[in-house]
């Protein structure tokens, strides 16, 4: 019996981490599907979803209104939820023609300030970014070539993670390596047929193609471009297409993201159940290895481990001396005082921030 | 890397991240809509989680 569960929670967790990429390199290899770019210069909605952005909103104005795309084609939305740290007052400073201020009294969250943003868009492409973030001159041009391609549904830009005199180099290291895997799947994804996500800093849609989302929608980077794979058209990774973000400052702030992407791929499932279904979803494989076997990962982990510990003999003492190092080694950094220090300052930042909002 | 500790560490807090966004997900069904704006590289960034908020209810840190 622990034999067994040994083995199928061995090849479970190794099918996610290796298996599911080696499958990807060799079908990439025997099925890639390059796409047709090409110069076309539609008219380009950016909507920027924002709540009490005040610190951000301005450099993020001036950063949308220096990108290499002919302004006569450019709509820039501001899309305020209920903002009351002075966003609005702000973003009003730049109102114009090509500026446009959506504000609204009540704080209902991103999902509803993201619908009333393209619901006030005129263009044929959306394009969504955050607030924070800032973008590369030339992202813009470069996300929009690939909708010469008419089986192009949606286009994610790549999210560049900036080190900062704040990050910590021993936490950002292990976060920028996962995040450069993490890239390299998505870029694998593409080329076969979608990725299953974009990046929320940036990505771009067909407006026809977009539905309203639920008000409580968590994760929109993952439910947008999952209905347009839905609807039978691409969602392309364009690493061209640069945003830049910072590192951040200690793994106790990144568990506290991880959690709430996590809690959105529950909620997508309950949201979008068809995508469970293999005759519906066009990547359903690409769906279930990438999204749900994160979710199950701690699991099977935790049943590796475990059958290891009735089966400590022969060979089997190797899989558990790796596995016992490794999560000393974990304790250990648990126990360390340099963590104990970064989640002082994980708090202390999280303290910041509720005054800030309140 | 300085400290050896760290990729095991991180490579398991993440793996508890998604045990505990279970329990979030469950026990926090119908208010996750107040997570939306919490800091993330993949989203939106600035907003109170309610983490914070019920901590400071709890008097744990400073309101």
């Amino acid at each position: 019996m622990a034999e067994a569960i040994f083995w199928v929670s061995f090849a479970f967790v190794f099918y996610t981490f290796a298996g599911y990429p080696l499958l990807l390199m060799v079908w990439r290899r025997l099925a890639r599907k390059p796409v047709k770019r090409g110069f076309w210069q539609p008219s380009v909605s950016i909507v920027i979803a924002a709540h009490n952005e005040a610190m951000h909103i301005e450099t993020k104005i001036r950063n949308c209104l220096e990108l290499d795309y002919p302004c006569h084609k450019l709509e820039i939305i501001l899309s305020l939820d209920g903002s009351t740290d002075g966003t609005e007052e702000i973003a009003r400073q730049f109102e114009s023609a090509m500026v446009r201020v959506i504000p609204s009294l009540v704080h209902e969250g991103k999902a509803a300030a993201l619908n009333r943003g393209v619901a006030a868009a005129n263009n044929k492409v959306v394009v969504f970014c955050d607030a924070r973030q800032r973008i590369h001159p030339h992202a813009l041009r470069q996300l929009i070539t690939n909708f010469s391609d008419s089986t192009v549904g949606a286009v994610s830009g790549e999210l560049i993670l900036v080190e900062t005199e704040s990050s910590d180099d021993d936490t950002s290291a292990p976060m920028g390596l996962y995040w450069r895997y993490e890239k390299w799947m998505r870029g694998m994804e593409s080329d076969i047929h979608s990725t299953a996500g974009a990046t929320g800093a940036l990505y771009a849609i067909r407006r026809e193609l977009f539905r309203p989302l639920p008000e409580d929608t968590i994760l929109d980077d993952v439910l947008v471009p999952m209905r347009i794979v839905m609807e039978r058209k691409r969602v392309i990774f364009d690493p061209r297409a640069l945003a830049y973000d910072k590192v951040a400052c200690c793994a106790e702030i990144e568990f506290r993201r991880k959690v709430r992407t996590l809690s959105g791929n529950y909620q997508l499932l309950v949201q979008a159940p068809e995508l469970l279904l293999p005759w519906r979803n066009p990547i359903f494989v690409q769906f279930v290895s990438h999204k749900l076997a994160r979710l199950l990962t701690p699991y099977f982990l935790g049943a590796l481990f475990v059958s290891n510990c009735f089966l400590l003999r022969g060979f089997y003492l190797i899989p558990f001396a790796l596995q016992f190092a490794w999560y000393a080694l974990a304790l250990a950094g648990w126990l360390a005082p340099e963590r104990q220090q970064g989640q002082l300052a994980s708090r202390t930042a999280m303290v910041g921030k509720s005054r800030e909002f309140s | 890397m300085k400290q050896i500790w760290k990729l095991p560490y991180t490579f398991v807090l993440m793996n508890w991240a998604a045990v505990v966004s279970l329990a979030h997900f469950i026990r926090r069904g119908k208010n996750l809509r107040n997570e939306i704006w919490t800091v993330s590289p993949m989203s939106h960034s600035h907003g109170p989680s309610t983490a914070v908020a019920s901590m400071e209810r709890q008097g744990k840190i400073a309101a």
